[in-house]
Formats: structure tokens, C-alpha cells, sequence
């Protein structure tokens, strides 16, 4: 992480540790391929393993503006170490360079971002919903969407007296 | 018949041979083979939960394949957004629902994290012992449906045996045989039955015999060997580039053990080696995770006989339950008993990412709350899902045949992949 | 203890069953000689051998797979099915009703055509994949031929000259009943385990044919009577597997007899492995893979499923009765068939002559259908370009190998008693190779060794796996 620091000194927006002990740091959207190339190359460091990544939507959170952060953990085998990234993007211009040519393994996480966030990635080969189908309307894991908001492909048989778990209604 | 589908475009026109003859095109489409396009699943026998796979075959040797998962999705994340962090407990069952035990007490870790909380030691080592049973379970089914999908029968059934005797003492602890939601947030919800030890000893030692029966059967039988060995095959660098961590990655000859990189509960004290293969085929997984189990043995033997005494759950009551006589005698206990059960756990604002050693890999968590009692994030990083997604790099160009031994040994569980 | 005695009892009971069955059509046939015209008891013998024995242990075969597999497997099989009549209702009759239930099954299944099948072709499927497996016993003599109310009586269907040849002509026909269904269903997985059968039964009928060569060029024949031949009786020599290629002196004849399997041994597994692969079952069940590919009878529901099913237990028995007539000196003893065969008592009473050895024949062939449950069980499947590697690479040139040196060796030899001192060798070999393979393999040469089992590090062979020393070395940074 100093490392990172040091090189580029512009990138990294803010640095803090949780209170489990993890690091963490804010990376500008724009130099984050940057900054994990360094990470993925620098023979001291060599963060190889795509750890996972996926979205927060900071909506009901005290500090929400920009609204969207988007979480990277890399694993270094060499380090035995986790490092923790993040990249805030604002909801006018859901958009980040894509890690998918860097970490092969990018490329089916940034896929569930994608369909969960809404967050495009740009330079991604083949940008599909993952889990959900295409015809899917709407991004499920932001806060705005209604816990209860349903979009079944076939018809969904009327059952009245079924609890259909906590939440409220999103519509009808 | 291994040449293009497109039909070369006819270019120019020669006068002598328009009209008389078709076009060039035309004539050798005769000859042209055309990929056969099939679709395995989503309800294949071969495609453990429901993942459906779009293959493109030049007659048995896979052109392009492209999985398509979401089958079973259930809103994994959505779901225990809107619930405590305790009633997150059953939705974790679910991800890898043959070593369901895994993750609760990976989810639980994770949280113990977040609030900055040491669990008592005999939960701990509860917590070893259930993992280490789950992760049984989970090898012995894998290896078993290795053998039972390439036509071999009896391993499945031998493990199946193993398997069922782990989940009767599995249900004697937690009440249930695959949806435990055994453990809570500070320790665990419920001690050893009396006798449980011993029971499970023997357990073990059948375990054992009947490994050493799928063993005999698979491991130096020719046609396993052949349809194994050398059939998907990843390098080291492919798969550490695709994410892979767990059994399938040892199996590439990279000793990385979440257990030995960064010891979590008590497992610094138990003294256990981590296989490693070479070759990153089939074969290898296959080897790994027979060494895997032998060496789970070991741990329980370990831990069974070095269990101390003491409590099980930390006493604090903002975290855990107050016991029953406080809760009917005292008025603090029925007030902590309340807000709890009403209010869920207050866990303070923050953030954590938490990994641990799941039977597939690393099980990583990442958790975010805004202290109101419910998760605000919860991120699950399931270890199948980058495993899965290295399928078509292995497969391409293989044999249909090799894909399946190469879509058990990997062990990809519906469950974790499809939240 | 009482399952051992369960199964001595068992065993009793079938062979009496099956020398009962035996007495049957040997005085169904004599009768049928007496009251309608001559030749009628070949009549006879049809509805018999091929209706009464394949049938019943076909469909029997259903049932001592399901238990024997249990058995293998620590299972208890099949014992559900119960029938509601006084004093066996609450009895599991070691399944048998199973049987029953399976049959009403299928036949009240809803028989489902799919929409763009080619409907013509897919009814004809399964019944050109079942008739020539059940015409195949036709030429298979199951046991002696005696004399039964003054009468001759032949224990086969017909005896034409051309007797194996129309054992393998018939065979390959039922490549079209598999290729005709998996093509037909117009579905892709049925194509494509089509396409792996018709591909598999071809390639391996090749090896089929060679591997039985020798044995033609060592009886001189390939009319199945006289591969298994007749004793030597009232003056005559005994003629194919009947004969001893040594014998002691006296009445009570002991020896080492000419059965194909000590004459050819290299020709019977070729065989065998041939034959296993045309029966389609594992470990050559590609055209199945049921993990993969479903098999070539996706689409077929009810009675037409069960129509290939049956046809494959069917194949077994046949499997089992045409090596055993080939290989095994049909109903011949082993030793002793002269000094029985000249017994007062049976030369009076020739039926009693034809059950004995009619039994003995049946049990060769239930020995074999063991062996083929044995190994149907044990092994997992092959990968279909390792099948075409095994029958074009392995087991095609095994064959003509074995083809000159049979041929170099009875041309020497006239006697075949080179060819049984070489047969007796490879016999000998390929213990020695199994034996030694084993061993290896515990000391990590072979190439399925891998060491590291129980913290003990004797892998070191060029693919060691697990080296726990070095992995917890390299993970406790």
C-alpha cells in the first residue's frame, strides 16, 4: 500500500484501517488499472489472485455522495496478504475501467456487478447480466429497488395467504 | 469437418462459369459441417444444481462453451440486507449446502470481526470440529459423484455410506443434517452431546475403511486414470490469474491454505500438512481432495482430544442470548432477551472483509453495516464462482467426455455460485 | 451364517430349477418328435431356449443385477415391493416382485412419440435393436444331442453350416435399432450417443471376428456343434472341445480337455472385451453415458425404453451362452464326460443324459453372467476415444498376432497340443503381469502411484503428489 502510495501519489484518494485490522484505500476511478498493474507486476507485491470485488450502494448510508463504491480484494500469495481497494463512482456516470484484461478473473465479477449495481465497466469483453436474465428491468441490489419487487418470466400463481418473506411491497 | 460454417463469399463474377455452374460457395457446401450447437441443462444429471451450459461441438471435441448460471438464484444479498444479523444464519446454510456448517461459522467469523469480538476457546474448537466434519462431507460427495459420473457406482455409494454416518453426528450436534444454522454471533448455540466424541471417533475409523475402499477402486484404476489424468488441465498461473484458492488450486502445486496463511480459531494448534498437487488436471483435484480428507481426520482426532472445558458463548449479553433462568428471573435478562430477539444485534458501524477456508476455497465475507441492527452489505465471496468461470478456458477444445470428470472434481456447488 | 446357507440355498434351488427346465424341453422335444413330423422338436426348441431360458433369465437378470450391485455396494437392493395374497403379504421375496412391478410399469407408461420424430423410424428402433439379440441363441447348442422316446433330439434351434458367421452377421444388425434411435428422436443427445454406438459396435466388430480365428483354424469349423463336438463314444474319437489334449488311462477319464479358453486364451479376452463393447454396458457404455449425453433412447418412455433395456440383459445371457459354447466346451465336464456318458442308466434313458449335461451347460453360463455383473460394477466408464484406442490399437492387432501364431502352431501340430502348452503359457503370463503390476504400483513405479498416504512420504515417483513436509514448509511462511 505504501508502495502504491509513493508512486502514485494522485491516485489514491484516502487511506484508513477497519477495526478488524484490514487496509484499506480509495482509489480515483480512472487510475485504478494504474494502480493494480503495480500491484499485479511489482515483484515485491504481486497481488495475483483476483480475490473477488462487488458493489455498495451507498444510498442510506451517513456519507453518500458519490453514491456507488465498488470493492476490489487481491490476494498476494507471495505477501500471504489481502489488500483491500475501492473506487467511488457517482450515479450520473456509473462507470469504471474494466480489470478484466488485467485478472481474467474479473471478468465474471464485474459481470455480477454489472447486473446487481448497474455499474458499467468499461473495456469489458462481453458485459452481460450474470445471474438474472436479460429481460430483467432494473438493478436489484441498489437500495432503491423494493425488496418485494418482483419480475417473474412466466406468470407467478396468485397465493394469497403466503408470507413471501420480510419487507415490504414494491408494488401492487 | 473441423473447417469454418460461414460460407466463403462468392467474390467477382466469371462470365464462363455464371449460369452453367452454381456458385463456388454452393458446390462445397456440400461438404461443409456444420458445429452442433447443444444445451446441457439447466437439468442435466451432470450439472450439480442447475447450471446450464451452451456447448458448441465439432463433433465430440468442444468448440466454445459458455455456462450460464442464475438458475437457482435466490436474492442472496437482498434477502439478508433486510434481516438481523442473526436471521442472516439460515440464508447462509444455502450457499454451500453440503458443508453448510462452513459457512455459518464463516459468516459468524466474519461478523465477530466486524463488532472486534474474541470468541471463548471451546467454541472455537467446536467451530474446528464442524468445519472439519463439513468439509468430509463435502470431499466424500465430490469424490463420489467423480466416480459415480464416469460410471462407477460403488465409490459414490461408499462415500455416500461415509457421508451419511458424518451427517448423523452432524445432526446429533446440530439438529439438522444439511441446513444446520448451527453457531452464533460470540460462539456457539448449543454444546457436545454426551458421548458425541466417541461416537464420532468411530465415525471416523468407518470413515477411514471406507476411503480406503473408493481408494482401491479409483485411484490406480486404469480407465479412472485415463479419463482423469491429464483431461483439465489449468497452469498454476491460470488459475491463481482466474482466482481460484481451495483444493482446485492446491491441485495446481500452489500450497496456499487459508488454515496455514493466516491461522484463524485454534487451527495453529493442530498439527496437519496441506497436499499439494502438480499437474492441475483432473487426476490431481481428484488426489488432493482424497489427502484432504485424511488429513480433516486428523485435525478432529486432534481437536477431540485436546477439547478444554468452558464456556461456549461469551457473556455479554448486548451478543448473545442470556441464559433461560436469567431471562425468567431477572428483569435485565428479559430486556437483553428482548432487544435482541427484536432488535437484532447492534452491530457498531463499519466494515470487514473476512476470509475463510471453505472446503472448496476461500469463503470471503465482506460486510458492511450502519449500525441499525441489520447488515447493510453483505458480499459473499463464494469459492466456486471464479472456479466455474474458468471452465470454458479448461474445456475448449476438449473432449465432451472430459468435461464431465472436469465439472466434478472442480466441485462447483449451484448454491454458493448462484447466491 | 444363515446368509451363507440362504445362498447355498438359492444356488440349489436354480440349478434344480434349471435341470427341471432342462428335462422339460428335452421331453417337450422327444414328444413333439413322436406326435408331429420330423424336425418339429426343433419347434420346440425355440419356444425353450430362446423364450423359456433367455427370456426367464433375462428378466430375472434384471433383479440379480439390482442385488448384486447392492450386494457390492453395501446396499440391501430391491425388497419393497410386496404381493398382497395370504401368507406372503408381508414378504420381500428377495425382490422377485419387483419384477413384476417394473413390467406394469412400463407397459402402462404413457408411450410418448416426440413431435418431429420421424415416427416410422422411431417405433422400429427399439424393435431392430431387441429381434436379432434374441435370434442370436438360434445357432448356440445348449446341450447334447440324445435320444428321447426313440427319437434324435438336438438341444438348438438350427445348425446351419455357416454357424458363427451368422452369429457375427446377426449381431452387427443390431447396430441399426441403436443408430435408427438415437437418430430418429431428432434430439442431440440422442444423435450423438447414436452416432458413439454405431461407431463403437463397428470398430469393435472387427476385432470380434479376429479374435475368433484361431479358434476356427483350430477345430477346422465354424459350425458350433462341432466346436464343441462329441464325445467318444461306442468306437468314434472325440471330436472339438470334447477331446483331451491329455488324459489318464482307464474308464474314468481325467484330463486336460481342449476347451477354447486353454487353447486360445488370447482369442477369449479379445473376445470377450469385443463382445462386452457390442453389449453397451460399462465400461464401454458411452452410447449411454447417462452423465453426459443421456444415451441414444432419451426419448423413449414405457414399453419401448424397456425394449432396449431387456434387449441388453438379453445380449448378456447370449453373450454368455456363445462364449460358453465357444470357449467353455458347451455342456461338456471338464473331466469325466466319457466314463458318464458310458454309464448304463444313461444310455438308457437319454434325456436324463441330456438334463444332466443341459444343466451343466446353464451353469457355465450363469458363472459368465456373473462375471459380466462383476465387472459391469466394479469399473467406471471409458472415454469414447479411448474406446476406438483399445479396439483399433490394442485388441486389432492382439488379434492377428494371435490369428499366425494359432495358424503356425496347428499347422505344427496337428494334435493342438503345441497350441495348448502356448495357450497355457499366456494363461501363465498374464497372471504374472497382473501380479506384478500390483506390486509395483505399492512401490510408486507404475503409473498410477502416488505416494504421501497417512504422513508416509514415499512419493517419489515422477508424478509424487502430495510432499506434506515441503507444503507445510512453504505455507507457515
Amino acid at each position: 500500500m505504501d508502495r502504491v502510495s509513493a508512486h502514485f501519489p494522485e491516485a489514491v484518494v484516502e487511506r484508513y484501517v477497519d477495526r478488524a485490522g484490514g487496509a484499506w484505500a480509495v482509489i480515483h476511478a480512472d487510475s485504478l488499472p494504474k494502480v493494480a498493474t503495480l500491484l499485479k507486476n511489482d515483484p515485491e507485491l504481486e497481488f495475483k489472485l483476483f480475490g473477488s470485488m462487488d458493489g455498495v450502494d451507498r444510498l442510506h448510508l451517513a456519507e453518500n455522495d458519490p453514491r456507488f463504491e465498488v470493492v476490489y480484494i487481491l490476494y498476494s500469495l507471495k505477501r500471504n496478504e489481502h489488500v483491500r481497494l475501492k473506487v467511488r463512482v457517482s450515479e450520473a456516470q456509473p462507470s469504471i475501467p474494466s480489470l478484466t484484461p488485467l485478472y481474467r478473473g474479473a471478468n465474471w465479477w464485474e459481470r455480477l456487478v454489472w447486473d446487481f449495481y448497474g455499474i458499467r465497466f468499461d473495456g469489458h469483453p462481453d458485459l452481460r447480466r450474470i445471474l438474472l436474465y436479460e429481460e430483467f428491468q432494473g438493478h436489484p441490489l441498489r437500495k432503491d429497488y423494493a425488496l418485494r419487487d418482483r419480475q417473474p418470466l412466466i406468470p407467478e400463481r396468485p397465493i394469497k395467504d403466503i408470507f413471501r418473506g420480510p419487507g415490504t411491497s414494491g408494488h401492487s | 469437418m473441423a473447417d469454418s460454417h460461414t460460407m466463403p463469399e462468392a467474390k467477382g463474377h466469371n462470365p464462363d462459369t455464371d449460369g452453367s455452374l452454381p456458385p463456388e460457395g454452393e458446390l462445397e457446401s456440400h461438404l461443409q459441417a456444420k458445429h452442433m450447437v447443444i444445451n446441457m441443462g439447466p437439468s442435466h444429471p451432470a450439472t450439480h444444481g442447475t447450471v446450464r451450459l451452451k456447448v458448441e461441438l465439432d463433433g465430440e471435441t468442444i468448440v466454445k462453451i459458455d455456462p450460464e448460471i442464475g438458475f437457482l438464484h435466490r436474492g442472496f444479498q437482498k434477502s439478508c440486507e433486510n434481516v438481523t444479523w442473526t436471521q442472516c444464519l439460515p440464508y447462509t446454510d444455502r450457499l454451500n449446502y453440503l458443508s453448510a456448517m462452513m459457512n455459518n461459522f464463516g459468516f459468524l467469523n466474519a461478523v465477530e470481526k466486524l463488532i472486534g469480538l474474541e470468541i471463548p476457546e471451546r467454541a472455537q474448537y467446536i467451530r474446528v470440529i464442524g468445519s472439519e466434519l463439513h468439509r468430509l462431507t463435502d470431499h466424500l460427495t465430490c469424490v463420489g459423484a467423480t466416480g459415480l459420473e464416469m460410471g462407477g457406482f460403488a465409490p459414490f455409494l461408499y462415500g455416500m455410506e461415509a457421508r451419511e454416518l458424518i451427517q448423523d453426528r452432524v445432526t446429533e450436534l446440530t439438529g439438522a443434517r444439511l441446513t444446520t444454522s448451527f453457531g452464533r454471533v460470540g460462539g456457539i448455540n448449543r454444546d457436545l452431546p454426551d458421548g458425541w466424541a466417541d461416537k464420532v471417533r468411530k465415525t471416523l475409523t468407518r470413515t477411514e475403511e471406507l476411503l480406503v475402499e473408493m481408494d482401491g477402486l479409483l485411484t490406480r484404476n486404469r480407465i479412472f486414470v485415463d479419463r482423469t489424468k491429464g483431461t483439465g488441465i489449468i497452469s498454476a498461473d491460470d488459475a491463481i490469474d482466474y482466482g481460484w484458492t481451495g483444493p482446485a488450486l492446491r491441485a495446481c502445486g500452489v500450497a496456499h491454505d487459508l488454515r496455514k496463511a493466516h491461522p484463524y480459531w485454534v487451527y495453529e494448534r493442530f498439527d496437519f500438512d496441506v497436499p499439494v498437487g502438480e499437474h492441475g488436471d483432473n487426476y490431481d483435484r481428484y488426489l488432493v481432495r482424497m489427502e484432504e480428507m485424511r488429513q480433516s481426520i486428523r485435525i478432529i482426532r486432534q481437536a477431540l482430544d485436546t477439547i478444554p472445558t468452558g464456556p461456549i458463548i461469551v457473556d455479554d449479553w448486548r451478543i448473545a442470548l442470556p441464559p433461560k433462568p436469567e431471562v425468567y428471573g431477572t428483569i435485565e435478562g428479559v430486556m437483553a432477551h428482548f432487544k435482541l430477539v427484536m432488535e437484532g444485534i447492534q452491530v457498531p458501524p463499519g466494515e470487514v472483509y473476512d476470509a475463510t477456508e471453505a472446503s472448496n476455497g476461500e469463503l470471503g465475507w465482506y460486510l458492511v453495516s450502519d449500525g441499525r441492527g441489520r447488515p447493510y452489505k453483505v458480499h459473499v465471496r463464494a469459492p466456486g464462482f471464479p472456479v466455474l468461470a474458468a471452465v470454458p478456458h479448461i474445456i475448449e477444445g476438449k473432449m465432451l467426455a472430459d468435461l464431465i470428470p472436469t465439472f466434478d472434481t472442480i466441485n462447483m456447488i449451484g448454491g454458493e455460485v448462484e447466491q | 451364517m444363515k446368509r451363507v446357507l440362504t445362498v447355498l440355498v438359492a444356488m440349489a434351488t436354480i440349478t434344480g430349477a434349471l435341470a427341471g427346465v432342462s428335462a422339460a424341453a428335452y421331453a417337450v422335444a422327444g414328444l413333439a418328435e413322436e406326435h408331429l413330423f420330423t424336425g418339429a422338436s426343433r419347434l420346440s426348441n425355440i419356444v425353450f431356449l430362446m423364450l423359456v431360458f433367455v427370456m426367464i433369465i433375462a428378466t430375472l437378470l434384471t433383479l440379480a443385477e439390482r442385488k448384486w450391485s447392492a450386494l457390492m455396494q453395501d446396499r440391501v437392493g430391491p425388497n419393497r415391493a410386496r404381493i398382497n395374497l395370504p401368507g406372503i403379504r408381508n414378504r420381500s421375496l428377495a425382490g422377485i416382485p419387483h419384477i413384476l412391478t417394473d413390467v406394469l410399469k412400463m407397459l402402462t407408461k404413457e408411450d410418448f412419440v416426440p413431435g418431429a420424430a420421424n415416427r416410422f423410424l422411431f417405433k422400429l428402433g427399439p424393435i431392430l435393436a431387441f429381434a436379432p439379440v434374441f435370434a442370436l441363441f438360434a445357432v448356440v447348442p445348449a446341450g447334447p444331442s440324445v435320444t428321447v422316446f426313440g427319437h434324435r433330439v438336438d438341444m438348438v434351434v438350427a445348425t446351419p453350416d455357416f454357424g458363427v458367421l451368422y452369429l457375427l452377421a446377426i449381431a452387427s444388425l443390431a447396430v441399426y435399432g441403436t443408430a435408427l434411435a438415437g437418430w430418429s428422436s431428432n434430439n442431440k443427445f440422442a444423435l450423438l450417443g447414436g452416432v458413439r454406438a454405431s461407431s463403437q459396435m463397428i470398430s469393435y466388430e472387427v476385432a470380434l471376428g479376429l479374435s475368433l480365428i484361431g479358434l476356427f483354424l483350430a477345430f477346422s469349423s465354424v459350425q458350433l456343434p462341432a466346436i464343441v463336438g462329441d464325445l467318444a463314444v461306442a468306437g468314434a474319437d472325440a471330436t472339438g472341445q470334447a477331446r483331451y489334449l491329455w488324459r489318464t488311462d482307464g474308464p474314468f477319464d481325467l484330463g486336460l480337455p481342449a476347451w477354447g479358453i486353454i487353447l486360445q486364451p488370447i482369442g477369449f479376452i479379445g473376445f470377450f472385451a469385443a463382445s462386452f463393447a457390442e453389449t453397451k454396458r460399462a465400461p464401454f457404455d458411452v452410447p449411454e453415458g447417462e452423465s453426459e449425453i443421456i444415451g441414444y433412447f432419451v426419448e423413449y418412455s414405457g414399453m419401448k425404453f424397456g425394449m432396449f433395456m431387456i434387449s441388453e440383459f438379453v445380449e448378456v445371457v447370449v453373450l454368455a451362452g456363445v462364449t460358453t459354447a465357444l470357449f467353455f466346451g458347451g455342456h461338456h465336464l471338464p473331466f469325466g464326460g466319457e466314463w458318464l456318458a458310458s454309464q448304463p442308466l444313461m444310455q438308457e434313458h437319454g434325456w436324463l443324459y441330456g438334463t444332466l449335461l443341459g444343466t451343466v451347460f446353464w451353469l457355465k453360463v450363469l458363472f459368465l453372467i456373473w462375471v459380466q455383473l462383476v465387472i459391469r460394477w466394479t469399473f467406471p466408464r471409458f472415454r469414447y476415444d479411448q474406446i476406438q484406442t483399445l479396439g483399433w490399437k490394442i485388441l486389432l492387432p492382439l488379434g492377428l498376432a494371435n490369428v499366425f501364431v494359432s495358424g503356425a502352431l496347428v499347422l505344427w501340430d496337428p494334435s493342438l497340443r503345441a497350441l495348448g502348452v502356448v495357450g497355457l503359457l499366456e494363461i501363465g503370463v498374464l497372471m504374472v503381469l497382473t501380479m506384478t503390476k500390483q506390486e509395483s504400483a505399492e512401490h510408486g513405479a507404475h503409473g498410477g502411484a502416488h505416494g504421501a498416504h497417512g504422513g508416509h512420504d514415499h512419493g517419489h515417483g515422477h508424478d509424487a503428489h502430495a510432499l506434506p513436509s515441503h507444503a507445510s514448509a512453504a505455507s507457515s511462511h
